[in-house]
């Protein structure tokens, strides 16, 4: 009787879940059908493999900036409380809200040699504009928000009593920091990375303000989103999807093979 | 010789204020800071640690002044409530951590892992993961991890709170085994039978103030403050009557004859007590004062009863090993010797 009862229940969601799966995974099988077959030509491309690489430096260096910068600022969010904190959320949470394209153009008006700090960076041949420089300040903008709050969250999940051991054991703040607070949060801090990176890798929106193109090598080189919505314009969907099912199985590779390696290095605890 | 020296200590924690507070520990000595939950033992102890920052009076350690001293730099050794050990690494390293920052060499730290371990007998857990421990444990590396640099003062925040009844026997053996290291302890507990020596130092708070301090065994049985005999549970407490010569009397019907100097001496007390053991079911002593009641409540306790007696408009507690029934009639007298003098501790600070 009582299973009979929770038939329904279970049948709701079953079907609920399913639904958003499918939803999930239809568009992505369709893509890799059709343009799966394309695979192997799209690594013989060289503007296309140019492109993946631009892609991967961006998305990187982004990744190891949103480290360095993220986990502090994350250590503090979780550790302390202040006044205006509130302010200090919003303004991280603000990066996901502010559509792509008006990053784009926040970050070249405030590098642009007319405003701001800008013209101090042109002194020094620093511009923004079509640079992978630019490129990374704007998918740094957009990802790093995702590092922050994966660290912060597991910051906050540490009892802050192991600190207060640890430096009555004699570790100063730092070694504390750096020997036992890190290491305790390395998987999160990984997993934020990933996160930042994956993020990264698919930005299209403020790369179309800044760096549609970006001169790489004395060649210029479209990030790869902007690579395939070259390709969809120029020749049509079904080149596009080639590209679009390559790029998609080289992320979705590098993501596993990520996730593989630090869990096979025992970095998980 | 005087190790640590609170000094008018005075520390403010959004609206509880601790203090102030002056008391010394000496080299060895075994201290209990004792009260309810929320007296302030937990940030006193790390007050002392340097986790707070006192707003007034100072801490003296070795005669030196470390009030502002950072944590690290202080060589007290913390053994926190909850258990919280290095998730990252093994239970060698969590106990080796703090040598490392002594500078010790390698065959050292080698050979302090193993005393260590031997003395609290967890050499079979050196090289796991703190997540592969029972709490006990846990809590063995955690006192391990402490005592590992050899600190002066070692602070215990309740060690022995939320343990079965046979792990905690074997942490209170751990605990006793610290005596090896020559190292002072102050030991947090709310609970007395957390207590791991009689004869051992006991500071009994209460919101704040240290209201009663002596030797454990004392406090416990002559408590002089309203507040600790009031924590200290089922004890008989009572507002005096009325006091006449060397009589005290609870209501117009019980009387205790006490001597006349006890009399003199609490003239400010205000509160009588007793305790449930002191007061004798069915046989009359003489000298003592005897009465006669009817049981109106029973509590279960792992070594006999507690009888709720009713007397006219008082009710007394009382313990015995045999068994009696609700609403019988009994005789119960109550020993005068055994009964102390109480007054409001908060208004006087010992």
């Amino acid at each position: 009787m009582k299973n009979l009862n929770s038939l329904p229940f279970f049948a709701f969601l079953v079907v609920f879940s399913l639904l958003v799966l499918l939803f999930f995974a239809y568009p992505l099988v369709l893509l890799l059908i059709l343009g799966g077959s394309g695979f192997v030509a799209s690594l013989e491309n060289r503007s296309f493999m140019l492109s993946i690489e631009v892609t991967l430096i961006i998305s990187t260096i982004t990744s190891v900036f949103a480290v360095l910068f993220g986990v502090p600022l994350g250590y503090v969010m979780a550790r302390y409380d202040f006044k205006f904190k509130s302010i200090l959320e919003t303004l991280i949470d603000i990066p996901i809200v502010i559509p792509h394209i008006v990053v784009g153009l926040m970050i070249l008006l405030a590098f642009s040699s007319q405003y701001g700090i800008g013209p101090f960076l042109h002194k020094f041949g620093i511009t923004v504009l079509d640079t992978i420089f630019g490129a990374i300040l704007a998918v740094s903008y957009l990802s790093s928000t995702y590092t922050i709050k994966v660290v912060e969250s597991s910051i906050a999940m540490i009892d802050p009593e192991v600190e207060l051991v640890s430096r009555s054991l004699g570790a100063s703040r730092f070694a504390t920091f750096f020997r036992v607070t890190i290491p305790s949060i390395k998987r999160s801090i990984l997993n934020g990375a990933l996160l930042t990176w994956a993020r990264a890798t698919s930005e299209a929106g403020a790369l179309f303000i800044i760096a549609y193109y970006v001169f790489f090598y004395r060649k210029t080189v479209y990030p790869s989103p902007i690579f395939i919505y070259e390709s969809y314009i120029t020749f049509g969907i079904l080149q596009a999807v080639k590209f679009a099912a390559a790029l998609v199985i080289i992320v979705i590779a590098i993501f596993i093979l990520f996730r593989a390696i630090f869990r096979i290095r025992g970095q998980v605890y | 010789m005087t190790l640590l020296r609170v000094e008018a200590l005075v520390m403010k924690l959004s609206d509880f204020t601790l203090g102030p507070l002056t008391f010394e520990v000496e080299d060895n000595d075994y201290i209990v800071l004792f009260g309810p939950n929320g007296s302030g033992k937990t940030t006193l102890l790390k007050t002392i640690l340097g986790f707070y920052r006192p707003i007034l009076g100072r801490i003296l350690f070795n005669g030196i002044d470390i009030t502002g001293l950072p944590i690290e730099k202080r060589n007290i050794g913390y053994v926190p409530q909850n258990i919280v050990l290095f998730e990252n690494m093994t239970i060698r390293q969590n106990i080796e951590f703090g040598l490392k920052f002594k500078k010790l060499g390698k065959e050292e730290r080698k050979n302090r892992v193993k005393r260590i371990s031997e003395i609290l007998s967890i050499e079979s857990l050196l090289d796991k993961k703190p997540r592969e421990l029972s709490y006990g444990q846990k809590q063995l590396v955690s006192i391990a991890r402490a005592i590992a640099p050899e600190p002066s003062l070692l602070l215990l925040d309740e060690p022995l709170s939320n343990l079965d009844p046979n792990t905690r026997l074997s942490i209170m053996k751990a605990l006793r085994a610290l005596k090896k290291f020559n190292t002072s302890i102050i030991h947090v507990t709310h609970i007395i039978e957390n207590v791991l020596y009689p004869d051992s130092k006991l500071l009994f708070m209460y919101k704040g103030k240290i209201l009663e301090r002596g030797k454990t065994s004392e406090v416990f049985s002559n408590p002089t403050t309203l507040e600790l005999a009031s924590y200290l549970s089922n004890w008989n407490i009572y507002r005096v009557y009325k006091k006449k010569g060397s009589l005290i009397c609870l209501n117009d019907r019980i009387c205790f004859a006490v001597d006349g100097e006890r009399i003199k001496v609490d003239d400010k007390a205000t509160y009588i007590a007793f305790k449930p053991v002191d007061v004798i079911l069915d046989r009359k002593i003489d000298g003592w004062s005897c009465y006669e009641g009817f049981i109106e409540g029973i509590q279960v306790t792992s070594y006999g009863y507690l009888y709720s007696i009713r007397f006219s408009d008082i009710l007394i507690t009382a313990f015995s090993s045999k068994r009696n029934e609700l609403k019988e009639r009994v005789r119960f007298c109550i020993d005068p010797s055994k009964v102390v003098f109480l007054r409001k501790g908060l208004s006087v600070e010992r």
